[in-house]
């Protein structure tokens, strides 16, 4: 029932862990994110802080071999010094050197100048490309010392950056794969103490899915998070104020039936009389009626009030003790004997066992069960017919069963037979539709399983048939 | 004989005193707890009809100082209440018989007349069924002006069932009845008593039934035809 409304339900539902985690997630990621950029970038700048002072000392040497002479600039660079300069193992090196005016004395032509002019004597590093080709740029101003010539000569070497990228991808991963782990590691331990801090709600969701459907008692708050307990409270609160109206409606029925016995009583007393006193026939007939009526009036108060008693949430006043059941069957067969023998029923008793069988369980409840199975069997038996209670025991349950040759229930009503106030169409019987609620309502709460079968089948004169009713309750042995 | 009948509801009680008129008995009625105190101070009734839901002062209170004073008039507590505790705390107060609202009136009338019979011990212990009468007193058993020839245990089983009629009477009680005589009585012995019984009583126009598993019952065999 509960299952059926929350899942018929479209809304979405979305799960507190779930967010949780998504939302630690995304920080992580988003920390991971700005970690890697920072990274990559000091990895950088340590990679060009390593290779760039080689590159310095390279254009350091080449200043070195740069004489100006009669206003030229001389180049003193043997072939095996300039292949030394641009031997490299990843990278290519290239350099430039520059008149003060601009052009080039030597080297490749391709190399950009600064962006901004450099003061003599210093140096700069910078990025740029080379024939579509990312380079790493030292440039010097070399002062022309001694000379007419006037201005800095521009000193320059580029070198690819191959070495340069694969020392940052080291660090880069060096840096990064320990973080990446640590996140995943983080994401677990995350996952898990979501997992385990909301235990106590799938602890609680449990026992309230364990509760029947009329215990109403407040749930515990003892052991639950400090989270849950304002809603647990609200949720106590509102099962104090159900079992307020509850006991309430409960109250009524039982002080209003308990109200309606005294006038019953004495119109039932008033008929009585009136029957005894010489009346015509008509009268007679009419306060007949009203006997029988008054009758039903008073053994419907009388389930109504038994109703309101056994019902769910009172039973912790009753008492559940060893009985002997045994007895209390035989003792309330033995009081419907005269009714039944009045409507010309024979109604008896059997038992499979010669010992007493006992069961767990409250004497009054169970007498209320049997007397209105009983009282049942006699309205729906005809004259002449067959009623028997029977008492048997297996390995581990005790069977009660009371079978009669009467009228019988059709299969497809037997379902229907145990609502309040169903009455079967046609029926000729009497019975005020309370009867078998109350027996099922005592057989659960004594935790026995109630079923009807078809009874003994009775041939009648007329050539027709009936099928009869066994209606069996099983008892779980102690 | 006179009787008290304590009960509010004024067409109940109406109704109660006239079936007990009827049966031949002296009533009064009191409407609330207080009158029937003052009555019950002033008379000495032989039997008081006592409703427990009472105005002024409420039925247990009554019986309670009813029997303080000393006072043994048998009490037969009327209550709307079939809650087991007040059953208890009637009797242990000292009622000697309660009935449940609504009630029968034949049936008030038997438990009175039993109450009184009681009451007078052995005066008139006679019980009647059909036309077979029995003195419990001198344990004679008559069928209309003839006294019937029984062995003493035919009539200790006569007796029970008479005690009993149209109620049944278990075979652990009949063993009960006989045992007096003979501790080791089977089943079969039981049949064979009922059996002289049923022959021997049968012009009376009583019938033992034979109740399947549960005992026997004794009724007006003209009640069933």
């Amino acid at each position: 029932m509960q299952k059926n409304l929350s899942s018929s339900n479209d809304t979405r539902h979305y799960s507190l862990s779930g967010q949780l985690l998504l939302w630690l997630m995304i920080c992580l990621f988003i920390i991971l994110s700005i970690s890697s950029v920072v990274s990559y970038s000091r990895a950088y700048h340590f990679a060009n802080l390593a290779y760039d002072r080689a590159m310095l000392r390279v254009v350091l040497a080449l200043a070195d071999q740069i004489d100006v002479v009669n206003n030229h600039v001389v180049i003193d660079l043997p072939e095996i010094a300039k292949n030394l300069l641009q031997y490299d193992k990843d990278d290519y090196i290239n350099y430039r050197i520059s008149a003060p005016n601009g052009d080039i004395v030597v080297g490749e032509p391709n190399i950009k100048a600064p962006r901004h002019a450099l003061k003599s004597g210093a140096h700069v590093y910078y990025d740029d490309m080379l024939d579509n080709e990312k380079v790493r740029v030292v440039a010097y101003a070399l002062p022309i010392i001694n000379s007419s010539l006037k201005g800095d000569l521009l000193i320059q070497v580029a070198e690819t950056r191959t070495k340069r990228e694969f020392m940052v991808r080291e660090i880069i991963e060096e840096m990064l794969i320990p973080q990446i782990l640590i996140m995943l590691v983080t994401a677990l331990i995350i996952f898990l103490s979501i997992k385990h801090s909301l235990l106590p709600l799938n602890q609680l969701k449990n026992a309230l899915s364990r509760r029947s459907h009329d215990d109403l008692s407040p749930i515990a708050t003892n052991s639950s998070p400090l989270e849950i307990i304002p809603l647990l409270d609200e949720m106590n609160g509102l099962m104090l104020r159900v079992k307020v109206g509850v006991d309430f409606q409960k109250a009524f029925v039982a002080d209003a039936s308990h109200q309606l016995r005294t006038p019953i009583a004495a119109l039932q007393n008033q008929v009585e009389l009136a029957l005894r006193e010489p009346v015509s026939s008509q009268t007679r007939h009419a306060l007949e009626n009203i006997a029988s009526s008054s009758q039903h009036l008073s053994r419907l108060v009388q389930q109504l009030l038994t109703l309101a008693r056994i019902e769910p949430g009172t039973e912790s006043h009753y008492v559940f003790e060893a009985v002997n059941l045994t007895r209390l069957v035989q003792e309330v067969t033995a009081d419907w004997v005269p009714r039944a023998l009045d409507k010309g029923v024979d109604l008896g008793f059997e038992t499979g066992s010669d010992q007493n069988l006992t069961l767990s369980g409250n004497a009054f409840m169970l007498r209320e069960m049997l007397s209105n199975l009983i009282e049942n069997a006699i309205c729906y038996t005809p004259h002449g017919g067959v009623i028997t209670v029977a008492l048997s025991h297996q390995a581990d349950e005790i069977k009660l069963q009371v079978i009669d040759n009467g009228i019988g229930i059709a299969p497809e009503k037997r379902e229907l037979v145990f609502n309040r106030f169903y009455r079967i169409e046609d029926s000729a019987g009497e019975g005020c539709g309370l009867g078998l609620a109350i027996v099922k309502e005592i057989a659960l709460a004594h935790h026995a399983e109630i079923s009807i079968k078809d009874g003994l089948t009775r041939h009648h004169e007329d050539g027709t048939m009936s099928c009869g009713t066994n209606i069996t309750i099983k008892f779980k042995r102690l | 004989m006179r009787l008290l009948v304590v009960e509010d509801d004024k067409i109940l009680a109406e109704g109660l005193m006239d079936a007990l008129k009827q049966a031949g008995y002296a009533v009064d009625h009191a409407a609330n707890g207080e009158i029937a105190n003052t009555f019950l101070q002033q008379t000495a009734y032989d039997l008081v009809v006592l409703d427990l839901g009472l105005p002024k002062l409420d039925g247990f209170e009554v019986l309670k100082r009813l029997r303080s004073r000393g006072d043994h008039a048998a009490v037969m507590i009327l209550t709307a209440q079939d809650a087991v505790e007040s059953r208890v705390k009637g009797l242990d107060l000292g009622a000697d018989d309660y009935l449940i609202k609504p009630l029968n009136l034949t049936e008030l009338e038997a438990r009175v007349r039993a109450l009184i019979r009681r009451g007078k011990m052995g005066a008139n212990t006679s019980l009647a069924c059909g036309d077979l009468t029995f003195n419990a007193a001198d344990k004679r058993a008559t069928c209309g002006d003839k006294d019937l020839l029984l062995s003493t245990r035919e009539l200790a089983l006569l007796e029970i069932l008479m005690h009993k009629q149209n109620k049944v009477v278990s075979k652990e009680q009949v063993l009960e009845s006989l045992c007096n005589w003979d501790s080791e009585l089977g089943d079969n012995a039981i049949e064979v008593y009922i059996h002289r019984l049923r022959k021997k009583i049968a012009p009376a126009n009583v019938q033992i039934r034979t109740i399947r598993g549960l005992g026997y019952l004794l009724e007006n065999a003209k009640k069933s035809i």
